[in-house]
């Protein structure tokens, strides 16, 4: 699993350019971040990579990046 | 893990009543201000209205009465035959006494009559009619009604609360269950997770935190999320992973252990929360859109009625009178509880839904 996969399927869901975010990217300051969307990116990440997170996840992740590497832990 | 069967008890018929009045959520501050957030609301969560009666204060208690009053009638039971009922909800109409014995009074029921509560909500029809059905086969009687209803939308949710006064909306119900020489089994599986209690929690008025001042001030629990302690708060990420990682794996164990084959289930009855999580457990068991109905649409979440007012919605489209159906229902929600149960539905008489 790569961050580049990750990042190309949150795009995809939030309905923005694949160029508009990185691992960088604060996501709760994106315009359309909502508690839905977060809904949202719950349920894929469950669906794409097997891994179930928890609002305590959501809550210590700043970035894209911080979220996808709690994926990584979390798969492994 | 509880696994139960229970033979020679059958649904003799099972109806629903709603309070009249209909809230729309186009309607809401929160959309009415901001429209093209409707669209994703509707969408993902898929609730377009919801029964409330906060005029009238009509209790889940007089919503199940109403349907049993309705049930009685068309199934042509005697009301002293009855000897047992248990009234499912969170909703009661006192801390005590148990509103099971108000509507065994209400209802004329026999004073030899077993009548209890049981506490608990979107698990709680499937965890109540494995009990009642339990308790009839040690003998409590040939005839008994399991009334489930609530009343999330009038009495538990702020109005201030974007992330759940959407949601909520108030149903009773009553199933009727007889002792049949000739009925098919019913199974159960059963768990809980109580370290998932504060995902959805009224914190005061019971024991632990006695009603005071300070119950009735609301609070800010984050953008557009007010309400007092005396109000339910959903941690809503929680109880979603939970629904979808604990409802498939529930069924999955029910099928499994009973031997039973989920392509023999002629319908997926599912707790009716949220359109996302139904979608991904019903996508989870591979049952299709038409085996697997929804009224979130129009009734939104009530709690333990879900599924049974689900079944009386269905009556038209199912035509559940015109013979035998099997069915795979699956509740889960607050507890954190879930709650699955493979049955026949026998020809049993479910009449259209009370409005009152």
């Amino acid at each position: 699993m790569n961050i580049a996969d990750f990042l190309e399927k949150f795009a995809d869901d939030l309905g923005c350019g694949r160029d508009e975010i990185s691992a960088e990217t604060r996501f709760r300051e994106l315009p359309g971040w909502t508690s839905l969307q977060a809904l949202m990116t719950l349920s894929m990440i469950e669906e794409e990579f097997g891994v179930l997170l928890k609002s305590d996840d959501f809550k210590k992740s700043e970035t894209l990046g911080e979220l996808f590497q709690i994926i990584c832990d979390r798969h492994s | 893990m509880a696994f139960l069967k229970s033979e020679k008890i059958r649904i003799a018929g099972i109806s629903a009543a709603v309070p009249r009045e209909i809230e729309r959520n186009a309607e809401l501050s929160w959309f009415k201000n901001d429209p093209a957030a409707f669209p994703p609301f509707l969408e993902n969560v898929g609730v377009f209205e919801r029964r409330v009666s906060r005029e009238r204060n009509i209790c889940a208690s007089d919503l199940c009465c109403a349907a049993a009053d309705n049930l009685i009638e068309k199934l042509g039971w005697k009301r002293e035959e009855i000897h047992a009922v248990i009234f499912v909800s969170q909703t009661a109409d006192y801390r005590l006494p148990a509103t099971a014995c108000l509507l065994q009074n209400r209802l004329g029921l026999p004073t030899d009559c077993l009548a209890f509560d049981i506490s608990l909500g979107c698990s709680g029809w499937i965890n109540g009619l494995c009990a009642l059905a339990a308790l009839m086969q040690s003998g409590a009687g040939r005839k008994a009604l399991l009334l489930a209803g609530d009343t999330p939308g009038t009495h538990l949710h702020s109005v201030f609360d974007k992330s759940s006064a959407p949601l909520f909306g108030d149903a009773g119900t009553a199933t009727a269950l007889e002792f049949s020489e000739n009925a098919n089994p019913m199974f159960f599986h059963l768990a809980t997770d109580g370290s998932g209690a504060n995902a959805i929690i009224l914190p005061d008025g019971g024991a632990r935190n006695p009603v005071s001042e300070n119950s009735t001030k609301i609070q800010d629990l984050g953008p557009d999320i007010q309400c007092s302690p005396l109000q339910t708060r959903m941690n809503g990420m929680d109880v979603f992973a939970f629904a979808v990682s604990q409802a498939p794996k529930s069924l999955n164990a029910l099928l499994s252990h009973f031997g039973l084959s989920k392509e023999s289930a002629n319908f997926l009855l599912l707790h009716q929360a949220n359109r996302l999580i139904n979608e991904k457990i019903r996508k989870k068991l591979g049952f299709r859109p038409e085996n697997c109905p929804s009224n979130l649409k129009n009734f939104g979440n009530t709690s333990c009625a879900s599924i049974p007012l689900l079944a009386v919605c269905e009556r038209d489209s199912a035509q559940w009178e015109k013979g035998e159906r099997s069915i795979l229902a699956c509740g889960f929600g607050v507890g954190l509880s879930v709650a699955s149960a493979y049955f026949e539905l026998d020809a049993p008489v479910i009449p259209p839904l009370t409005e009152i």
